[in-house]
């Protein structure tokens, strides 16, 4: 279990984290969930140890992290943002030495990183450097070291950032494996991540906790509130006679249209009420257009984003 | 201890890992050799003094103790890996000894290295040369280079860049070396002076250099690398 209450922190005038509270139960996969800035790494690194609190409270495992933070230190694995490493050491003296200095040992620290190089898949790298590792392996050695001494609690801060879509496939997955027998806090700003690995997700805004909810609902909540959202490929018209016509049926609030090169029209059509889709198929009809796709969009977990947070983070884009 | 050991080894072996200790220690020796054969001329002087090895000694530190230190603390900032190091179940001050024994280590290198330099001397001396002064010499010069690691290893812990805790190792080591210096501390009133000498870092070394080992000076060496190492863990804890 990991406890955290009003926990707080400030850099000199900023205030990176302010008041935040909540709780991890024991094998949960929990993620936190922020823009830029938002304080996810600092909460981390309070959680962590690494950074003392201006006020609050941790526990870990019954632990108080401020009074006791070496035997706290015992119990979790963290993971820095970007995975930092020594680029000189060997993916194996890497792993050693991580071992070694969380008091392995012996027969003891050559099983553990047997296992590690088995769990993170690195059977390819084992002879090299840390220094000559693509991103994505960096990442795995990263958490084989994070894992090696066997801690109940993770802290990752950004597994996935930085990595192509099938390194970003291979760290969900081997997180996902890990968080069966393990309590996870994770963050990102991949927000299908979220969706992807957590069972339950802290959304964090300018040093505040926004929402802590099932990741799905949270969705849910924003179709309803913000109504549903259709896409529509379509031939045999122009996106300019397209606009005025969906934007006749019942319900729409919202139309956006473009040409695409291939001369079909791309749509987007929010709006509200149960019939929408089929309101939209008989216009389609009624205009004499084919209907290359009509495709119902759930509300991403970037739309939650945005109405939780409000519109602040538009203007920045 | 074994967090200790475990911590010295690892950055002792890095420094080997890569070109950058071998380096080091051939500038080391660059250095001593250049100094001592040709400055002033070694061989016109008929005769060869050990003395002038040792009171060279603290010159070349000036450059070797802040290029072994510089990178310590330095880069575990700037690639961010000190927040793994420092979270991880070791005490801060364990950490801060175990750099400093890996670095002190690369030291006592560079001075073993040296050997053939008294054996020289030995050889073409025209009296025997005492092997007492020698050890004693040898002695304090480790010493005074502890001193010199401790401070530069501070200088790192106080930046992410290895360029200004190279600088700013050098200033403090030269600082703490030069207040000492008879040029330097007669232009001071006579019971500052004392103090200078006294605080200085080669005040004691001369002492030692006579083959005199006093307690004092001893008991001023282990004052200095305590603060010195003290300093070291303060500037870790402060993190941001
Ligand atoms: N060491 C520091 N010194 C000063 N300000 C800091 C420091 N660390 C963080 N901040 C500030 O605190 C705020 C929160 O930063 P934090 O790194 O926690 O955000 P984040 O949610 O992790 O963002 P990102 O997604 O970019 O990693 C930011 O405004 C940041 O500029
Ligand atoms: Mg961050």
């Amino acid at each position: 279990m990991i406890r955290v209450s009003q926990l707080r922190k400030t850099f000199g005038a900023t205030v990176a984290v302010d008041g935040i509270s909540f709780e991890v139960a024991e094998g949960e996969v929990v993620g936190f969930l922020g823009p830029n800035g938002a304080g996810k790494s600092t909460t981390m690194r309070m959680l962590t140890t690494y950074l003392d609190p201006d006020a609050g409270e941790i526990e870990i495992a019954g632990v108080d992290v401020l009074e006791r933070p070496i035997e706290a230190r015992r119990r979790l694995g963290y993971l820095p943002e970007s995975a930092p490493l020594y680029e000189e050491l060997g993916v194996l003296e890497t792993l050693r030495y991580a071992g070694r200095i969380r008091g392995l040992g012996g027969a003891r620290l050559r099983d553990r990183v047997d296992a590690m190089v088995d769990a993170c898949g690195l059977e390819k790298v084992v002879a090299k450097d840390v220094g000559e590792l693509s991103k994505g392996y960096r990442q795995r050695v990263g958490l084989a070291q994070t894992l090696i001494h066997d801690p109940d609690f993770l802290i990752l801060d950004e597994p996935t950032t930085g990595l192509d879509p099938n390194q970003i496939r291979e760290i969900r997955a081997l997180v996902r494996r890990i968080g069966e027998t393990k309590t996870i806090l994770l963050s990102t700003h991949i927000l299908p991540e979220v969706q992807a690995t957590c069972s339950r997700c802290l959304i964090i805004h300018d040093g505040k906790l926004v929402a802590d909810d099932d990741p799905n609902r949270l969705v849910d909540a924003t179709a309803s509130a913000t109504g549903q959202r259709f896409r529509l490929v379509i031939r045999g018209t122009t996106a300019a006679a397209a606009r005025p016509a969906l934007k006749r049926v019942p319900g729409v609030s919202d139309v956006e249209a473009d040409d695409l090169p291939d001369g079909a029209v791309a749509a987007a059509v929010t709006g509200a009420g149960d019939a929408l889709g089929e309101e939209l198929f008989r216009r389609a009809v009624k205009e004499d257009w084919v209907l290359a796709e009509l495709r119902p969009e759930r509300a991403s977990l970037e739309d939650v984003f945005r109405r939780l947070t409000h519109g602040d983070e538009e203007g920045d884009r | 201890m074994s967090h200790v050991l475990t911590v010295a080894g690892k950055e002792f072996h890095c420094y080997f890992k890569t070109p950058v200790g071998s380096i080091f220690l051939f500038f080391f020796l660059l250095l001593c050799g250049l100094f001592f054969f040709f400055v002033p001329d070694y061989f016109s002087l008929g005769e060869a003094s050990l003395r002038r090895f040792f009171d060279l000694l603290p010159w070349v530190y000036l450059f070797f103790a802040p290029a072994v230190a510089m990178k310590m603390w330095a880069e575990e900032r700037k690639i961010g890996t000190i927040e793994t190091l420092l979270t991880r179940p070791v005490a801060d001050h364990r950490i801060v000894l175990g750099k400093f024994l890996a670095s002190f280590g690369l030291l006592v290198v560079a001075l073993a290295l040296t050997a053939p330099i008294p054996l020289l001397v030995a050889f073409t001396a025209a009296s025997p040369v005492d092997v007492g002064p020698v050890l004693t010499g040898y002695l304090g010069a480790a010493l005074l280079g502890a001193v010199y690691i401790a401070i530069s290893l501070f200088a790192s812990a106080l930046t992410e860049s290895q360029i200004v805790a190279f600088i700013l190792g050098l200033v403090l080591c030269f600082f703490f070396f030069v207040i000492g210096l008879p040029d330097v501390v007669g232009i001071f009133p006579r019971a500052l002076a004392e103090f200078l000498t006294d605080l200085s870092l080669g005040g004691h070394f001369a002492n030692i250099q006579r083959g005199v080992v006093d307690t004092r000076d001893l008991l001023y060496y282990a004052t200095m690398l305590t603060v010195f190492l003290l300093l070291n863990v303060l500037a870790v804890r402060r993190r941001a």
